[in-house]
């Protein structure tokens, strides 16, 4: 009976151990690509170090993930053979290819994330980028020139090279070298002028993530010029009511006939400078008149649209400074500034109407918002009288005071005195 | 008036009054004019009684409603701009004139004896001033004072044992809600009057009945006396009138801001201060570090304060040698440092971001 029961403690000390050896070569799994080449120099150790902070790292993708051979093969031979389905670097034409293996395949995506999209590959044999790889072109981006390799990371990440605040930047790394672009027929100047442009100060100035970097109007992985038949379709993704105005407008016609492209005819491309009314009628800056001239209908157009504008626009700005200057000097204008809203609303709104070229429609949306405009002007003179009424008041309730301190001061005066006597 | 007065002696005791009324005098010296503090601040206190029950009309408590009520009084109600400014110029400068009354007696050590509860009853209402700003503060529901209240309610709840539940009292419930403001305004308008009251009338009929107190240092060589009716009461009449033109100057020129309504969602604003005399506190607190001594920072500074004050309420027992004439050196040099250290603390709160 004794026997027994040790025999059972030592079963049961023996399972023990060996559970627990299990569980630590269960542990100390290795991966001998990276420890190899920790051990290595330069451009070897570089994807080592790197891979820590990669997204396919995070997600349990190890090197053979995309390298193939055998992570658990301690001899480099064996680990890199192409028994055991070792791939080597891909050349940069394999690339978009090797990426795509994975990323192309939705039912594989869907485990690791099933929002993301699968359609990169397709769209980028349909890029520029895309076309001249195929064509054996070696220096076009392909998916690591703007991703980078080995620490990938995500989109939403703002350390990725493709976060919209870095897109500008990694296009431009390519795109603004003059030497590197001279073999292709187009400026680099695009970044330099981006910057500077609304867009540019937007996303890169304010960090307003919801402005246009490039992959915004040029696409992503299908990157291409949108050329004249699309342009507008770019702008009028986020421009929707001009795109509506413009449609139905005489210029519509007008530009398809000669082959102008929308938007850009007038407005430029990555050099968008910040509107202002002067760019409507037929001054110095005006727009307009870089086609219309003094004997044509859109002449007396432009002039009488630019009339009404800066109409407006004038009531609109004397009215808030009215206001602001009432409250710098305390008097309640919440009501009033609300309304000063409304007026500036209606202000875009009458600015949008450019977009339709018609002066009478223009016209009388603008006499409408005037109406408003002019209550509230009305309004700020208002407030600033009440300022000086304050001020007035004030001086008047001094003089009584005073009035009243030296009555009472006589008054102690007299008592003492009568009290000496 | 004379038949009045005859008409109501023929049935009340009021000769008993206006004896009473009359035997106090007013010691005549170098240093009169620090008499003149208690008064003025008993005068804001006055104007914020009346401008008080005037934005009673209109305020409306509630999350929903507060802001909105004082924009309606300062925008639309006829004058409602002005009294809510006075209203608020005036509970500050009443309470400076409570600290520069309170330093001027410590400094001429009139809390000696007989006057130890004219001293406390004074403590308190200076304590209770400071509770009416604190719970008056928060009553406009805009931003700055939204998170001023959860800063200030989150200090309180870091007292040990009981903080927990001094702040749930406070805010009546975890967090800054409308419930914190509902209870705020009724200690704003009701239990906070009816305590400071009582003391304000325990404080005037003391010094009704002790008469006026002189500096300890000029104990013996007061030569000259003027009853405080009508002589010093016509002159604390001239200094009213004055004050009330300076509060009227503040209001007309630098109106109170009413700021953007509170959001409790949103994120605190950058510079968020206290009113002015807690900064000191509230600065101290910042600059003290995690720990000092294995005890965490913050509750260094709350109990270091709460001695502090507790301190100063017990001064005229603490401080014996001003009962027997003698001023003791330490009171004026720890005075001058407090007044230098909150001076300091203030100026380094509103300039340091």
């Amino acid at each position: 009976m004794k026997s027994a029961r040790a025999f059972l403690i030592l079963i049961t000390a023996v399972i023990f151990l060996i559970s627990l050896q299990v569980e630590s070569l269960a542990q100390n799994q290795v991966n001998t690509c990276i420890e190899c080449h920790l051990e290595l120099d330069d451009e070897l150790l570089d994807p080592a170090i790197k891979f820590a902070e990669d997204v396919h790292n995070k997600e349990g993708i190890s090197c053979a993930g995309c390298h193939g051979g055998d992570p658990t093969e301690e001899d480099a031979e064996l680990a890199m053979s192409e028994k055991n389905g070792f791939r080597a670097v891909p050349s940069i034409r394999e690339i978009p290819q090797f990426c795509g293996q994975c990323h192309s395949d939705p039912a594989y995506m869907r485990k690791y994330n099933p929002a993301l999209p699968t359609d990169q590959l397709g769209k980028y044999w349909t890029s520029q980028h895309g076309q001249k790889i195929k064509q054996g072109d070696k220096n076009v981006a392909q998916c690591i020139s703007c991703h980078s390799v080995h620490d990938i990371r995500k989109t939403s990440d703002p350390r990725s090279p493709v976060y919209d605040l870095n897109v500008p930047q990694t296009c431009s790394s390519c795109h603004s070298d003059a030497d590197y672009m001279a073999s292709y027929p187009i400026a680099t100047d695009q970044h330099a002028d981006y910057q500077e442009s609304v867009h540019g100060i937007a996303l890169l100035k304010h960090k307003d993530t919801g402005a246009p970097a490039c992959n915004d109007c040029h696409g992503n992985h299908a990157a291409t010029p949108p050329g004249v038949a699309s342009i507008g379709r770019v702008c009028y993704q986020c421009h929707l009511a001009e795109g509506e105005l413009f449609n139905v407008s005489p210029h519509k016609t007008a530009f398809d006939d000669l082959g102008e492209a929308e938007c850009s005819s007038c407005h430029g491309n990555h050099s968008i400078r910040p509107l202002t009314d002067e760019q409507v009628g037929v001054g110095d800056e005006s727009l307009c008149a870089t086609c219309h001239s003094e004997d044509d209908a859109g002449y007396e157009a432009a002039k009488a649209m630019k009339q009404a504008l800066v109409d407006l626009s004038e009531t609109y700005m004397e009215a808030r400074e009215l206001i602001d200057e009432a409250e710098r000097k305390g008097v309640g204008v919440s009501d009033e500034q609300f309304a000063l809203l409304d007026v500036r609303h209606s202000l875009i709104n009458v600015r949008k109407l450019v977009h339709a070229f018609n002066p009478d429609t223009l016209i009388s949306s603008a006499e409408r918002a005037m109406e408003a405009a002019d209550e509230v002007h009305q309004a700020g003179i208002s407030a600033v009288v009440e300022v000086k009424n304050r001020r007035k008041g004030f001086i008047l309730f001094t003089l009584v005071t005073i009035v009243l301190m030296a009555l009472v001061i006589v008054k102690i005066k007299q008592i003492e005195r009568d009290k000496v006597k | 008036m004379r038949g009045l007065i005859n008409w109501l002696a023929e049935r009340y005791q009021i000769d008993q009054l206006l004896s009473f009324a009359k035997k106090k005098d007013v010691p005549i010296h170098k240093e009169f004019v620090w008499y003149y503090f208690g008064g003025i601040a008993l005068f804001l206190f006055i104007i914020q009684v009346f401008t008080g029950i005037l934005l009673l009309l209109y305020y409306k408590p509630g999350a929903d409603t507060a802001f909105e009520s004082v924009q309606f009084i300062v925008t639309k109600v006829k004058y409602g701009w002005l009294i809510r400014s006075i209203h608020s110029w005036s509970a500050n400068l009443m309470v400076l004139a409570a600290f520069i009354h309170m330093f001027s007696n410590l400094f001429a050590r009139t809390y000696r004896k007989p006057r130890e509860l004219t001293w406390i009853s004074g403590m308190f209402l200076f304590f209770l001033s400071m509770g009416f700003g604190f719970s008056g503060y928060l009553l406009p529901w805009n931003e700055l004072a939204f998170f001023a209240t959860k800063v200030g309610t989150d200090i309180a709840g870091a007292v040990p044992i009981i903080g927990e539940y001094m702040l749930v009292f406070l805010r009546g419930g975890q967090d800054v809600t409308g419930g914190t403001l509902s209870r705020f305004f009724g200690f704003h308008v009701a239990v906070l009057p009816g305590i400071f009251t009582l003391f304000l009338a325990a404080h005037l009929a003391i010094i009704q009945f002790q008469g006026m107190s002189t500096p300890l240092h000029l104990e013996g060589k007061i030569k000259r006396k003027m009853p405080f009716f009508p002589n010093f009461m016509l002159r604390d009449l001239v200094v009213w009138i004055g004050v009330l033109n300076v509060v009227a100057l503040l209001a007309v020129f630098f109106p109170w801001e009413l700021g953007v309504k509170a959001d409790a969602f949103q994120a605190a604003p950058a510079g968020i201060k206290p009113e002015w005399y807690f900064m000191f506190m509230f600065q101290t607190l910042k600059f003290l570090p995690a720990e000092v001594f294995f005890i965490e920072g913050e509750l260094v500074g709350i109990g270091g304060f709460s001695l502090a004050g507790i301190l100063v309420v017990l001064l005229p027992f603490i401080d014996r040698k001003s009962s027997r004439g003698i001023k003791h050196p330490l009171v004026t040099i720890l005075g001058v440092l407090a007044v230098l250290f909150i001076i300091a603390m203030t100026i380094v709160g509103y300039t340091i971001e």
